[in-house]
C-alpha cells in the first residue's frame, strides 16, 4: 500500500512543480510581494483540505454502499446532477445559518455521493450477471455476497470517477468557504478575496494551490483505488 | 431463410430515427428534453409578461442560459476541434495534444472563470468571460471526441469500404463523417452542462456575469448573502431543474449515440 | 419407490418455467447419474442458461420455476464468462470456497488447490495462487474456475458454455480434463453449449467427451438426430497454370513504440510467408488465435499494410501499385469479413453500399444495368430484392453473411479471400452458408483463400492447406494427406481439437512478444528435444508437395526414405 502511494504521488510531482513555478512567476510578474502571496496561498490550504477531503470519503464511501445496496439510494443518483455543491452551500446558507461547518460539510458530500452512488449501481447492474452470479454459482450467499464482493465493485467503480469528483468538490469548496460566513478561512476564500480586489499574483497563486490539492487528492485516491481493486494496480 | 419484411413495424425505420428512438427511450432523457423545452417557452413567455418573483427567475433564466448556450457552443467547437485534429494529425501530435486535455479534465478548472472575472474588472465584457467559459469546457469534450473517433476508425466497415477501391476523401465524406455525427453530438453536448455550471458559479461568487447583467447565479449568491430564502428558490430550482435536464439528455445522448451501442444494431 | 433414478444427483420432472407473457421452457424431464456427462446444445437464446440458472436455484427475477428438480448433494455452477472474484487472489479463493464449503483450514485448502490445478495441466500450479484473475490469460483463468468448481467436491457440476471463446485447441483440452476428473470423482456434469461448440458430435467415435446428449429447441428437449456426416466435397482436380496470386516473403508488423534506449519496437504477425495460388484453387489457412492468418488475408488485399514481400496478382506487385492499377485488382480480389455486420456502414442501405461498391469498381455500367445487377446479386445468394432497401441494422446475423457475399461477387472477382465467414453463424445457418458459398464458389471457378480456426471446416473447403503458427507457415499440404497424417505436432493437434478428440500441446500459445527461440511451438510441443531450442526449422519437403516446419518431423521423413532405400 505505501508503495502504491509513494508511486502514484511521485508521478504528479511534475504536475505539482509546474504548478508552482506557474503561480510563482505570475506572482512575481503581478508584484514585489510574491512569497507572501505564496506562503499565504500554502498556509490557507490546509484548512480547504479539512473540509474536502472528509466530504469525499464520505460522500463516496456512503454513495458507494447506497448504490450498492440499490433501492433509496437510486434516489440519490437521481437528483444528483440537480443539485451541485455550490448550490446546496447557497441553499443551506440561506436557509440554515445554524452549524456552519456540519452544512459545508453536507454541501461538499451529498453531489460526491450522488456520483458515487450512480456508479456503484451501474456497476452492480453489470456485475449481476456476471460476477456476482458466478459467486452465486458456488454458493455465496446474501449478506456475504454484499460485504464481500458487490460492495467492493461498487467502491471501486466510484473510485474510478474520483477525479472529477475531486475536481468538482474542490470547486463546490470555494463556494461553501465564502457562503458560509466567517465559518471557514481557507484557500478558496483567499482566492476569491484576492480575484475581487484584482490581486493576480494573490489569486493566481491559491488558484494553484486549489489545482495541486485537487491533483495530490486524486493520486492519493488512485492509490485507494488500487489498494481496493487489483485491476487499478497496474500502470 | 425468414422474411426481412417480418412482423417488425419498424422494419424500415433508418438508423437516425433508431438512434432518435433509443434517445426517447431513455427516461431521463425524455424528461430532460420535454423540462428545456418548458423551460425555453417559460423564459420566452416570462420576458414578455415580466413581473413578480417567478418573472424576475425567468428572466434571470433568460441571461444565464444564453450565456450558457453561447460559451457552450464555443467549448463544443474547440473541443471538438481539439479532438478531431489530435486524431487526424497522427499519432504523436495526438499524444502531446491529447495528455494536456486529459489532465485537465482533472483539475477545478471551472475557478478561472471567477479568476478571469476578477481580473478583469468589474467593467468586464459578456464575450471574454463567454471565452473563458468555452476553455474550461473544451478539454473534457476533446477527451470524449477523440475516444469516440478512434472507435470508428477502428471499424470494420472501414476496411470493406477500402476493399470496394473508395478513394479516401469519398470514404472520409460519404461513411466517416456521417458515422461521427451522433457521438459527437453527444459529446458536444456535455459543454453545455459545464459552461452553466461555471458560469453560476462564478456569478454566486459576484464573479460571474458582469455587473447589470443578472443571471440565476448573481440571484442565488445575492440571496444567500441576504439570508433570504423566499428571493434563493426561483432560480435556484429553476438552475436545478435545467442542470438536472441538461445531465439526462446527455446521459441518454451517450447511451444512445456512442461507439458501445454503434448505430443501428438491433 | 427406488428406481435407480432416486440416487442421481440431478433428476428433473415436469420442469417448466414461465415468464408471465411466455412459457420459455416447457416440461422437460431429464436426470444425470453420478459420473455422467450429459452435453446439451441448442441455438442461441434456446434457454440453455436459463435451465442452467433454474437448476443452481438461481432463476432470474419475474421467471416462474415450476415441476420437480431433485439434486443429492452440493450443486455448483459454472457461469458463462467463467467469472472469479477479481479482487482476491486464486488462493483466496480456493481458501474462502472451501473453508465455507468443506470446513478446510487453509493450508489443506491451499494444497487442494494446487492439486486441482494441476488436473487441469497447470505448470508450477502453487504459484498461480498468488496471483490474481486478472492476471491470467484466458484460458489459465478457465482452468482455474472450473478448478475451483472441482475441488469444492460438487454432486452436480454445471458447466454454462465454458471457454467457448477460447479456441478449438484449448477448449477441447480443458473439457476432456474436465470430463475424466467428473468421471473419475463421480459428479454428474451438465455442459451446455451452442452446436458450433458442441462437445459431442456423433459418427466421432474418437471422441469421449460427453455420454449422452441432449438438444433443446423451441422450449422442449429433444434426442439429436443423428447427423449426417458432411458430405466429403468431390474431388477435384489439381488446378494447373501458372499461379495468379503470388505472395512471396510477405512481412506484416506493427509498431509497438520505443523502448526506453529509443529502439523501435514491432509487433510482427506475419513472418516472411510466400504463397502461390492458381486460376480456381482453394486454399485454406489454418490456425490458432494469433496465428496471423487474418492479418495475412488482409495484407494480401492490402487492407492492412504490409512492410516487406511483395503481393503479385496477374504480374502486377500490389505494393508499388498505383491507385488505378489497383482498383483494377480490387476488381478481382474480394473479401468476406468474420463479422458481416460490422462490415456494413450503419447509416447506408443495402442496396446503396452494394451499388457503390459497383460504381467504384465498375463505373461505366449504366444505371439500369447496375440496379438489375444488384437484384441478381442478391438472388444468387438467396436474399430476396426488398433487402436492397434495410439498412444493415434491420438484417440477421444470417442474412448479413449472405448480403456481405452478395457484395463481394458484385464486382466478378476471380479470388475471394474469406476470413472466418461463418463466425458469427451456428448450427444449421453455418452450414447453409458454407454450401451456397461452396455452390458459388464451383459455379463461378473463384480461387478461394479461406482462413478459418476449425481445422475441419478448412480442410473439408480448401483443396490445399497451409497451418500457420505465430506468422510462419508450419506445414503445407493437400488437404486430403493432412487429414490422412499431418506430420507437424501443431497441425495434428488442431485436426484432432476439430475432431473433439484432446490435442496432445500443452501450456499456452506463447506471447507473439516474446517468441521463445528456434521452434515457435517447442514450449508446448510433446516432441521437442533440446535442438528445437537451437535452430527455428526451415519449411522443406518430406513428401512430394508436402513441406513441414519441424525438425522431429523431418528427423522421421528422412529416417523412413533411408529404410525405403535400402528395403528393396
Amino acid at each position: 500500500m505505501l508503495s502504491l502511494v509513494l508511486r502514484r504521488v511521485l508521478a504528479v510531482v511534475p504536475a505539482l512543480l509546474g504548478l508552482a513555478l506557474a503561480a510563482a512567476v505570475v506572482a512575481a510578474l503581478a508584484g514585489p510581494g510574491w512569497t507572501q502571496a505564496l506562503g499565504a496561498a500554502l498556509a490557507a490550504l490546509p484548512a480547504t483540505l479539512a473540509l474536502v477531503l472528509p466530504a469525499l470519503a464520505l460522500g463516496t464511501g456512503l454513495g458507494a454502499l447506497l448504490g450498492v445496496m440499490g433501492g433509496a439510494g437510486a434516489v440519490l443518483g437521481w437528483v444528483g446532477p440537480a443539485m451541485p455543491g455550490f448550490l446546496l452551500a447557497a441553499v443551506f446558507a440561506a436557509t440554515l445559518a445554524k452549524a456552519p461547518v456540519l452544512l459545508g460539510l453536507a454541501a461538499l458530500a451529498l453531489p460526491a455521493a450522488a456520483q458515487a452512488t450512480t456508479l456503484a449501481g451501474r456497476a452492480r447492474a453489470g456485475a449481476e450477471d456476471t460476477v456476482l452470479l458466478a459467486a452465486r454459482g458456488r454458493g455465496m450467499d446474501g449478506s456475504a455476497l454484499l460485504w464481500r464482493l458487490a460492495l467492493p465493485l461498487g467502491l471501486s467503480a466510484a473510485m474510478g470517477g474520483l477525479r472529477s469528483a475531486v475536481a468538482g468538490t474542490v470547486t463546490a469548496a470555494v463556494a461553501v468557504e465564502n457562503l458560509s460566513g466567517t465559518g471557514f478561512s481557507g484557500a478558496g476564500r483567499l482566492f476569491v478575496e484576492a480575484a475581487r480586489a484584482g490581486d493576480a499574483g494573490m489569486a493566481v497563486a491559491a488558484l494553484a494551490g486549489l489545482c495541486g490539492l485537487a491533483v495530490l487528492l486524486g493520486a492519493l485516491g488512485r492509490a485507494l483505488h488500487g489498494w481496493i481493486d487489483p485491476r487499478a494496480r497496474m500502470a | 431463410m425468414h422474411e426481412p419484411a417480418g412482423t417488425d413495424p419498424h422494419w424500415r425505420d433508418g438508423p437516425w430515427q433508431k438512434a432518435g428512438q433509443r434517445l426517447t427511450a431513455h427516461r431521463p432523457a425524455a424528461a430532460g428534453l420535454t423540462v428545456l423545452a418548458a423551460l425555453m417557452l417559460a423564459v420566452a413567455a416570462g420576458l414578455v409578461a415580466g413581473g413578480g418573483p417567478v418573472g424576475a427567475a425567468l428572466a434571470a433564466g433568460h441571461q444565464s442560459l444564453s450565456f450558457a448556450l453561447l460559451a457552450g457552443l464555443g467549448g463544443a467547437a474547440l473541443g471538438l476541434l481539439w479532438g478531431g485534429a489530435a486524431v487526424a494529425l497522427g499519432e504523436r501530435a495526438e499524444r502531446m495534444m491529447m495528455t494536456p486535455a486529459a489532465a485537465l479534465t482533472g483539475l477545478p478548472l471551472a475557478l478561472a472563470l471567477p479568476l478571469a472575472g476578477g481580473l478583469l474588472g468589474p467593467e468586464r465584457g459578456l464575450a471574454p468571460m463567454a471565452v473563458v467559459a468555452a476553455l474550461i469546457a473544451a478539454p473534457a469534450v476533446a477527451v470524449i471526441a477523440r475516444d469516440e473517433l478512434r472507435a470508428l476508425l477502428r471499424r470494420e466497415f472501414l476496411s470493406a469500404v477500402q476493399a470496394a477501391g473508395i478513394p479516401n476523401g469519398r470514404r472520409l465524406r460519404r461513411h466517416i463523417l456521417p458515422n461521427t455525427v451522433l457521438p459527437l453530438a453527444a459529446a458536444a453536448w456535455t459543454a453545455l452542462p459545464r459552461a452553466l455550471m461555471a458560469e453560476s458559479l462564478a456569478s454566486l461568487l459576484g464573479l460571474g456575469l458582469p455587473e447589470g447583467v443578472t443571471g440565476w447565479g448573481t440571484a442565488i449568491g445575492a440571496a444567500a448573502r441576504a439570508g433570504d430564502a423566499v428571493a434563493l428558490a426561483g432560480p435556484a430550482l429553476l438552475l436545478a431543474l435545467t442542470l438536472w435536464a441538461l445531465h439526462g439528455v446527455g446521459d441518454g445522448m451517450r447511451l444512445a449515440f456512442t461507439a458501445s451501442t454503434p448505430g443501428g444494431r438491433r | 419407490m427406488s428406481r435407480p433414478d432416486d440416487r442421481a444427483p440431478l433428476r428433473v420432472e415436469g420442469l417448466s418455467l414461465l415468464t408471465s407473457r411466455d412459457i420459455l421452457l416447457d416440461r422437460l424431464s431429464f436426470a444425470i447419474e453420478a459420473g455422467e456427462v450429459l452435453a446439451l446444445s441448442g441455438g442461441a437464446g434456446a434457454g440453455k442458461t436459463l435451465l442452467l440458472r433454474a437448476l443452481a436455484g438461481l432463476a432470474p427475477k419475474g421467471v416462474t420455476v415450476l415441476g420437480d428438480i431433485h439434486i443429492r448433494g452440493r450443486r455448483l455452477l459454472v457461469t458463462q464468462d467463467g467469472a472469479l472474484d477479481p479482487f482476491r487472489t486464486l488462493g483466496a479463493q480456493f481458501a474462502e470456497l472451501l473453508s465455507r464449503q468443506s470446513g478446510l483450514d487453509e493450508r489443506t485448502a491451499l494444497r487442494r488447490a494446487a492439486e486441482a490445478l494441476e488436473r487441469f495441466q497447470v505448470p508450477a500450479a502453487a504459484r498461480r495462487l498468488a496471483l490474481h484473475p486478472h492476471e491470467l490469460g484466458e484460458a489459465m483463468r478457465w482452468r482455474a474456475a472450473l478448478a475451483l468448481a472441482m475441488a469444492a467436491e460438487p454432486a452436480l457440476l454445471l458447466a454454462d458454455a465454458p471457454a467457448a471463446a477460447l479456441d478449438p485447441t484449448q477448449r477441447v483440452r480443458l473439457l476432456s480434463d474436465l470430463a475424466a476428473w467428473t468421471r473419475e470423482a463421480g459428479t454428474a456434469l451438465l455442459l451446455a453449449g451452442r452446436p458450433q461448440a458442441d462437445p459431442i458430435r456423433s459418427g466421432l467415435a474418437r471422441s469421449n467427451l460427453a455420454d449422452r446428449r441432449l438438444v433443446l429447441a423451441q422450449g422442449r428437449l429433444e434426442v439429436p438426430p443423428a447427423e449426417p456426416t458432411p458430405a466429403p466435397s468431390p474431388a477435384e482436380p489439381a488446378p494447373s497454370g501458372p499461379p495468379v496470386l503470388s505472395v512471396r516473403d510477405l512481412r506484416v508488423a506493427f509498431p509497438l513504440g520505443r523502448n526506453w534506449r529509443g529502439e523501435e519496437r514491432w509487433l510482427t504477425v506475419v513472418d516472411g510467408l510466400s504463397i502461390e495460388l492458381a486460376e480456381g484453387e482453394t486454399l485454406a489457412l489454418l490456425g490458432e488465435t494469433g496465428s496471423g492468418k487474418s492479418v495475412l488475408a488482409r495484407a494480401i488485399l492490402r487492407l492492412v499494410p504490409p512492410v516487406g514481400g511483395q503481393v503479385t496478382w496477374l504480374g502486377t506487385d500490389l505494393a508499388a501499385a498505383p491507385p488505378e492499377t489497383m482498383r483494377r485488382a480490387r476488381r478481382d480480389l474480394q473479401i468476406l469479413f468474420p463479422d458481416p455486420l460490422a462490415a456494413f456502414d450503419p447509416l447506408m442501405t443495402i442496396g446503396a453500399q452494394l451499388a457503390e461498391t459497383l460504381e467504384s469498381l465498375h463505373p461505366s455500367r449504366s444505371p439500369a444495368n447496375s440496379a438489375a445487377r444488384l437484384a441478381d446479386a442478391l438472388e444468387e445468394v438467396g436474399l430476396p430484392a426488398a433487402v436492397l432497401d434495410l439498412h444493415p441494422g434491420a438484417l440477421l446475423p444470417a442474412e448479413a453473411a449472405r448480403a456481405g457475399l452478395a457484395r463481394a461477387l458484385l464486382p466478378e472477382p476471380r479470388l475471394l479471400v474469406c476470413d472466418e465467414p461463418a463466425a458469427t453463424l451456428d448450427g444449421s445457418e453455418r452450414a447453409d452458408f458454407l454450401a451456397l458459398l461452396q455452390a458459388i464458389r464451383r459455379r463461378r471457378r473463384l480461387a478461394l483463400l479461406y482462413a478459418t480456426q476449425d481445422a475441419a471446416e478448412g480442410l473439408r473447403i480448401g483443396r490445399r492447406a497451409l497451418v500457420l503458427l505465430l506468422g510462419r507457415i508450419v506445414e503445407s499440404a493437400d488437404s486430403a494427406i493432412l487429414t490422412a497424417g499431418a506430420r507437424h505436432p501443431y497441425s495434428r493437434a488442431l485436426i484432432a481439437a476439430a475432431g473433439l478428440a484432446p490435442p496432445a500441446l500443452h501450456g499456452d500459445p506463447p506471447s507473439p512478444l516474446r517468441p521463445p527461440t528456434g521452434c515457435a511451438l517447442r514450449l508446448r510441443c510433446p516432441l521437442a528435444h533440446d535442438g528445437c531450442a537451437q535452430v527455428p526449422p526451415t519449411l522443406d519437403p518430406v513428401a512430394p508437395g508436402h513441406r513441414v516446419a519441424c525438425h522431429v518431423a523431418q528427423d522421421d521423413a528422412q529416417n523412413d526414405a533411408q529404410v525405403g532405400g535400402k528395403a528393396p
